[in-house]
């Protein structure tokens, strides 16, 4: 709902107007070109009664009482007319056209505000509405399914490295997109902003939008807009809070688990053969124990039987999901104070948003302040200044299923218990066997077993965040469009983390015992155990001049041209922490005085050193200077010739590059036929081509350009100080540059009812860094050394659709928007090693390759089972071969392997209703994505010996003719394990899945309370439900390809939300 | 009001390129450090376990000499392509593979180029020169060092005839890895070591702080040995001499202890008065003495009184007989020693008629190796007699240093002292002729690949 509040104050201002008018019409029209709408819809929020407007747009207004005309028309921002008992209307109110949607929208690319029409660009736009459909704390995860080309690579993403706009053009450097907020790159957490602050979101997709931005703008750019006040409105106060649930996780759900009695059978076969080594530092499944006490004879037939019996009722899972997991709570509260007056402007807000995570022990904290002032002490100079605060801060106490799996690397055993009947909690096998903790127990030793259920109380893990982030910024505009600004931030951001082990915790009681010497004395203290894990502060300022001009000569000539330059400097600083033993909490005693260097005799067995922190002491600064120019000229209002350019310096880069200083430019033209006089066609309203071709950077932090040594005070034998290259240097390094090219179609018809836009773009990434061959003769070792240089190419290519078309039956309004996107990448120029080992094409990030995708997914060649053995199939050169070893360590090379497709969907998009209905209205988002294919999990021959379950152990050969319907292989003895035999089938394109899925990903209700009489401005009931699970998939395994790795399924969260305006 | 405005605003454009040079100048990682003083480029050639000193090119020769042999049966045995094929002197050395040694020694050159260009631009004070000295002298002397090593490995050996046509190795006389990799001929690679080492000379102390690090004795001793390869047997004398009479004790075998698993110590040379730079290499697998045997022609040699004999060898429960007489203790030692110089001395004089001067010398050498009880000098050989006689000596002083193969390879250049060199393996035989071109090893499979280089004849 857009707070554009059109008031009606009166006398003072318009003469005109005649007193005691009680009834009059008004026009309504649209602020992009002032053509009359037709069918908008105005509600009366006092009567609750609706009016259309009629074809030349008007409409009747009372001014009898008080009301509040609530204006709303499909692809226009919602308005409201306040009605005052003799107040005087306007003759006209100009609608704005809506964000998200292809009519005009102001885009702000950071540097400067235009409307998109006059711009030649790819923008794509989030508004307000949009943006606040979902409920969130995080502002990128809302961003999810509603950007045409904006693809998040993890499913419920957070961070900018999850996103990908319109494919990938980098090989080894950061593919993340450039977060510009407030018109700065933004260099703190991007957790740390409130959502509720957040006024529209730019995506700039290709160079004449992105290229301003220079070095790093080569991924894309996210504009994030932070809401700010507006002259000559009354203060306004928003409140909202908002609630948000998420299921308890399903850990039944997850296929990585087979049955209790199966698991039992395992260990005992693996005990059988001899196979669970006796000692202490070996902690036994507790039937393995029970096994060998039966076997030593302590424990008796019976008492055995009934202690298995027990085992095989019991379901770790079950007790974790009632133990360890719970139902998650997100709460939200907002309040924001904005306003203005002639001269002056502000935006106050402060937000607290609280999140009990569904893990026990797992909660979170943030709160929020805003300040922003904005004062026009003369005409044309404007001065503002702004405050951001946030504190973050978290208890991460948590146990997840997998802190219980034993030290030793296998899984836990699923029977365990962690409660017993009473729901006092037991202990569970970590690192000892229970034989040496019984024999410990009642000597000098504290107790020394792991009950997972008390841990999280016996712990406080903390971590906190402080942000502080300040603006100020001076513009003057001179009468005949030139103007001045300037600009300058400052960001603070400085983060820790803690853990405090209490003294009864299991860290610090196996830490006091593993250190007791075999007289009893300590060198570890009783006590708890504090580690401070350090630290690191964020420091950036950054300052811009800017000449901005704009000017219109004559009716047909405008011209908007701006430069200036911009100076950043960003110092991370990491400090060490430290460690307290025998730590205090009451007191706050402890001592930090311990030897660290001193090797001590340690139970079981050994020597080992006190555990000290690491020393992360760092230093990083990164420097950047930059000159940038941009110029648009629109000729006629229709033919558009943008351009821009800029150039980057920066201390990442070497003498040499920063002197040639190669500059990254754009050129863009666009051309509205719809305005043509030609033009002659009724059904299309409006009809712009544009095209746009340019370059931008990408930088590469890991790549320095002079020489690196490490140095050591003093050689081990001679003493004398010594260092070694790490890297000779690249004095040449540079940023990656990637030229676009876009060409669009943007138009509007039947009546608007119908408007969309299409583009097609190709980057050709160029100077990607990459590894380069060198002759180890220039004194670079072909093994161990490395030699990165700007050389690479890749290209990617796509087109994004994005498709809008509404209807209107008198109060029902329907409205959807469906976005498709194609995006593919090829490497066209790169240098792979191919000595590599085959498990390297088949690991998560293959190598590179020429004319491959950079998100290629390689297989073994999957000839099925053997169908006397079991066994997978393999062939070496057309010969039938059951020797894996020489098959996967020598004969496969890549050659060999199967391409087997792409890990990020090609093909992606979404499709959005939203139906509304006087006061309500109802959003469904579905999202898909198809084209890739996904590496399922499985299990092979002999591998729940090492304690990997899977659900498919249940669907393994057995028998002669099993191969017929089923790829999964034979049971193998534990001595018979050859993993380049499992490798043969879990590296095999036996598990490569099909990915494409049609997914519910969220559904937003909202009701506008109507609004009698009353002081409120309005009242807004809202609900979203988020993850409502797969509509359709491809492959027919019944798993979400998405989470097929996770823990346990994706949940549906569950939101409410109230909003209150005063 | 404008116009102060565009002037600040000019004023705060011009201060942003202004500033703009120390601005860019601050290093991203503060943890990363750039060698710029000389005591970064010092360490750097310091390095010495690490990369300067170990591993040095030697291999090959001392896998394809004469001093050793594998029993049946152990020659199939071997993983390491080199190590096999060079035993057999092969076609095929590296079988697609990465040649380590090669790669080393490279590396050790890149590291005393980047020193050599950091000593040129550092300014120095007064009190600073004997460090700046010590430094580039180093550092011109470990790249004039590795480049004669592999010189004697891929080069053809030293022919003054064709010495300007032959090829030579690839000098890299620049740390910038830009410049592309080209095969000087074998005149340029001996020039090059000759200016090296010559303008080493001028700056290395007499004493190194320790004898990882190079000196002027020990650049005295490779110009030696330089000239010996160029048959230029007055500068050969001439600086072996200037050597000995710098450094020119030697170790008295009959006061050592003689029966120890390894005669020498492990302490890098540094107890050893003979050794003048101390480099050395593990022992691969086919010469380590777990599985190599010393050649009965070279056991023969010995007289009975010969102290070199118990010092150098052990007799395994087996009954095979192994070296255990390493400068270096269990590794070879491949650095530069004095005994050597009074050979390099003996033999030089001996070839252009200083016979007396000769006798001296290597009767000097003999007292610290024959038992005293049974000691007479040599006397009365002249002309081709005394220089066979020499290179006699030299062969039982020199086992396992890498110089078997430069002396087979240099002596194969004289009508009279020509060697044919045969291994048999399991009833197999193979032959190294005089004439072959076998003697200079191929250049690695990768550098031919991507450099474009020439590659040796086999």
């Amino acid at each position: 709902m857009g707070k554009h509040l059109i008031f009606v104050v009166g006398l003072l201002l318009y003469g005109q107007a005649v007193a005691g008018q009680v009834n009059d019409r008004v026009t309504l029209v649209s602020m992009a070109d002032g053509t009359p709408l037709w069918g908008a819809v105005v509600r009366s929020s006092m009567t609750g009664s609706v009016q259309n407007t009629d074809k030349d747009g008007r409409f009747h207004v009372s001014t009898e009482r008080r009301d509040t005309l609530v204006i709303s028309y499909v692809g226009f921002r919602s308005d409201t007319l306040v009605v005052f008992p003799g107040g005087v209307l306007p003759d006209r109110i100009r609608l704005r056209p809506s964000g998200d949607q292809l009519e005009e929208v102001v885009v702000n690319t950071g540097y400067y505000e235009l409307p998109r029409e006059r711009m030649t660009g790819s923008f794509a736009h989030v508004d307000q509405t949009l943006f606040d459909r979902a409920v969130s704390t995080n502002v990128l995860e809302r961003l999810e399914g509603v950007v045409s080309g904006l693809q998040f690579l993890n499913p419920q993403g957070t961070a900018a490295s999850d996103i990908r706009i319109r494919g990938v053009a980098t090989i080894e450097s950061d593919a993340a997109p450039l977060i510009i907020v407030d018109n700065f790159p933004f260099e703190g957490d991007i957790n740390s902003l409130n959502p509720h602050d957040v006024e529209s979101v730019t995506v700039l997709r290709d160079a004449a939008a992105a290229s301003i931005w220079g070095a790093r703008a080569g991924n894309g750019v996210i504009v994030i807009n932070m809401k700010k006040g507006k002259y000559g409105q009354k203060a306004t106060l928003g409140t909202s809070a908002s609630f948000r649930f998420v299921d308890r996780p399903d850990l039944l759900a997850s296929p990585k688990w087979i049955a209790v009695t199966d698991v039992m059978e395992i260990e005992r076969q693996k005990y059988l053969q001899g196979d669970y080594p006796d000692d202490a530092r070996t902690p036994l499944p507790l039937y393995v124990d029970l096994l060998y006490r039966r076997d030593k004879g302590q424990l008796s037939d019976q008492d055995f039987a009934m202690e298995e019996a027990t085992l095989r009722s019991g379901d770790i899972r079950r007790d974790a999901m009632k133990y360890l997991y719970r139902r998650g709570l997100q709460e939200q509260y907002a309040f924001n104070l904005n306003g203005g007056a002639d001269n002056y402007k502000y935006y106050v807000s402060l937000g607290h948003d609280r999140t009990l995570s569904s893990s026990v022990g797992n909660r979170d904290s943030r709160l929020n302040l805003n300040m922003q002032n904005t004062y026009r002490p003369l005409k044309g100079l404007e001065m503002t200044a702004g405050l951001w605060f946030t504190n973050a801060s978290g208890k991460n106490n948590g146990l997840s299923i997998s802190a219980l799996n034993p030290k030793s690397g296998t899984n836990v055993s699923p029977y365990l218990r962690l409660a017993d009947a009473g729901g006092n909690a037991l202990a569970i096998p970590m690192d000892y066997s229970r034989a040496y903790l019984e024999q410990s127990a009642g000597t000098d030793l504290l107790d020394w077993s792991f009950r997972p259920l008390e841990e999280p109380a016996l712990r406080d893990h903390r971590s906190g965040k402080n942000e502080f982030r300040a603006n100020g910024a001076l513009n003057y505009r001179m009468p005949f469009g030139l103007a001045i600004g300037l600009t300058y931030q400052y960001l603070q951001s400085s983060g820790f983390s803690s853990r405090h082990y209490r003294a009864d915790s299991y860290y610090a009681r196996d830490l006091v015992n593993r250190f007791t010497q075999s007289n009893g004395s300590r060198i570890v203290p009783l006590g708890g155990v504090f580690r401070h894990e350090g630290g690191s502060t964020v420091y950036s300022h950054a300052g811009r001049v800017q000449l901005h001009y704009d000017r219109r000569f004559g009716p047909d000539h405008e011209v908007v041209v701006l430069g200036g330059s911009e100076i950043r400097d960003v110092l991370d600083r990491r400090d060490p922490g430290f460690q307290l033993l025998g730590y205090d909490e009451e007191l706050l005693g402890g001592s930090t005085l311990y030897n660290y260097q001193q090797s001590y005799p340690v139970r079981p067995v050994g020597n080992a050193r006190i555990p000290p922190l690491p020393v992360g002491l760092g230093e990083f600064v990164d420097r950047y200077l930059s000159y940038f120019g941009n110029g648009s000229y629109v000729y006629r209002g229709r033919y558009q010739v943008t351009g821009s350019s800029r150039w980057d310096a920066s201390n990442l880069f070497g003498v040499k590059t920063n002197q040639k200083g190669k500059a990254l430019w754009s050129l863009g033209m666009g051309w509205e036929l719809s305005r043509e006089p030609f033009f002659d066609l009724p059904a299309v309203s409006y009809l712009r081509i544009r095209t746009s071709y340019g370059s931008s950077g990408n930088v590469n932090k890991s790549v320095t350009h002079y020489p690196v040594a490490v140095f050591d005070a003093e050689h081990g034998t001679t003493g004398l100080p010594t260092g070694s290259l790490r890297s000779v240097g690249n004095p040449s390094v540079r940023w990656e540059e990637i030229r676009t090219l876009n060409i669009g179609i943007d138009f509007r018809s039947f009546g608007n009812r119908l408007a969309g836009s299409l583009e097609y773009y190709r980057k050709h990434a160029r100077d990607l860094i990459g590894d380069d061959y060198l002759d180890p003769t220039v004194g670079i070792s072909s093994t161990t050394g490395s030699y990165k240089i700007n050389y690479a190419d890749m290209e990617a290519q796509g087109i994004d659709l994005q498709l809008q078309a509404e209807n209107q039956w008198g109060g029902f309004q329907h409205r959807v928007t469906a976005l498709f996107s194609y995006s593919t990448n090829r490497i066209t120029h790169y240098n792979t090693k191919d000595v590599l080992a085959i498990s390297r094409y088949t690991a998560n990030t293959p190598p590179p390759a020429i004319g491959i995708s950079r998100d290629a997914i390689y297989g073994l060649p999957w000839y099925g089972l053997d169908g006397q053995t079991g066994f997978p199939l393999i062939y070496m050169d057309g010969e039938r071969s059951t020797d894996y070893r020489v098959y996967y360590e020598q004969y496969l090379r890549p050659d060999n392997l199967v391409l087997a497709g792409v890990s990020v969907p090609p093909y992606f998009g979404s499709l959005r209703n939203t139906f509304s209905y006087k006061s309500f209205q109802l959003g469904v988002l579905v999202t898909w994505k198809a084209g890739h294919v996904y590496r399922r999990s499985s299990i092979a021959s002999a591998q729940e010996y090492s304690g990997v379950y899977h659900a498919d152990y249940y669907r393994r050969w057995s028998q002669p003719g099993d191969e017929e319907h089923t790829s999964v292989p034979a049971y193998a003895p534990f001595s018979d394990f050859s993993w380049q035999r499992n490798a043969a089938y879990l590296e095999s394109t036996a598990l490569i899945e099909q990915g494409a899925l049609v997914r519910l990903q969220d559904m937003d209700f909202s009701y506008e309370v109507p609004l009698r009489g009353s002081h409120l401005r309005n009242i807004r009931l809202g609900a979203y439900i988020r993850d409502l699970g797969l509509l359709w998939s491809r492959n027919s395994r019944g798993e979400d390809p998405d989470y097929v790795h996770s823990a346990y399924p994706v949940r549906t969260t569950y939101a409410l939300k109230l909003m209150v305006g005063l | 009001m404008n116009k102060l405005l565009m002037y600040k605003l000019m004023l705060g454009l011009l201060f942003l390129l202004s500033c703009g040079k120390e601005f860019l100048d601050v290093k991203q990682d503060k943890k990363v450090r750039t060698p710029t003083t000389i005591k970064d480029f010092q360490s750097l050639l310091d390095n010495s376990t690490g990369m300067m000193n170990y591993g040095s090119c030697h291999e090959l020769g001392i896998i394809g000499s004469d001093e050793h042999y594998l029993l049946d049966g152990r020659w199939a045995t071997l993983s390491a392509p080199y190590q096999r094929n060079g035993y057999v002197w092969d076609d095929q050395i590296y079988e697609g593979l990465p040649f380590l040694e090669w790669e080393r020694a490279y590396q050790r050159i890149l590291y005393a180029n980047i020193a050599l260009e950091g000593a040129r631009a550092v300014t120095t004070s007064a009190d600073e020169q004997p460090a700046w000295d010590n430094l580039y002298g180093s550092a011109l002397f470990f790249r004039a060092w590795n480049h004669y090593q592999l010189a004697q490995q891929f080069a053809l050996v030293y022919n003054v005839q064709n010495a300007r046509s032959d090829l030579g190795i690839p000098l890299r006389l620049e740390s910038d890895v830009e410049v592309p990799v080209v095969r000087s001929s074998v005149q340029e690679t001996y020039d090059r070591l000759v200016a090296d080492l010559k303008g080493a000379v001028r700056h290395l102390p007499i004493s190194p702080v320790h004898k990882f690090r190079p000196s002027r004795p020990a650049a005295y001793a490779l110009l030696a040995r330089v000239y010996m390869q160029m048959d230029d047997f007055e500068a050969a004398a001439n600086y072996a001499d200037s050597c000995i009479a710098l450094k020119g004790q030697l170790i008295d075998f009959n006061e050592i202890e003689l029966d120890r698993t390894y005669t020498f110590d492990y302490d890098h040379g540094m107890s050893n008065v003979e050794v003048l730079f101390s480099t050395y290499l593990a022992a691969p697998t086919v010469v380590h003495n777990t599985r190599h045997n010393i050649d009965s022609n070279l056991l023969v040699l010995y007289e009975q009184h010969d102290l070199r004999y118990p010092a150098y060898f052990l007799v395994r429960p087996n009954g095979s007989i192994v070296f255990k007489g390493s400068y270096y203790n269990s590794s070879f030692f491949t650095g530069l020693a004095v005994d050597e110089m009074y050979l390099v001395s003996a033999e030089s004089h001996a070839r252009i008629g200083n016979h007396t001067k000769a006798l001296e010398r290597i009767n000097t050498l003999r007292k610290s190796r024959i038992n005293k009880d049974h000691f007479s000098s040599v006397s009365g050989l002249a002309g081709s007699a005394l220089v066979h006689y020499i290179l006699r000596e030299r062969r039982k002083e020199l086992l396992f240093r890498g110089t078997r193969w430069e002396d087979l390879r240099r002596l194969n250049k004289y009508s009279d002292s020509k060697t044919t060199l045969i291994r048999q393996i399991d009833g197999k035989r193979f032959e190294l002729s005089p004439e072959s071109p076998r003697w200079v090893w191929p250049i690695p499979d990768n550098v031919i690949e991507l450099s474009n280089l020439e590659q040796n004849q086999r």
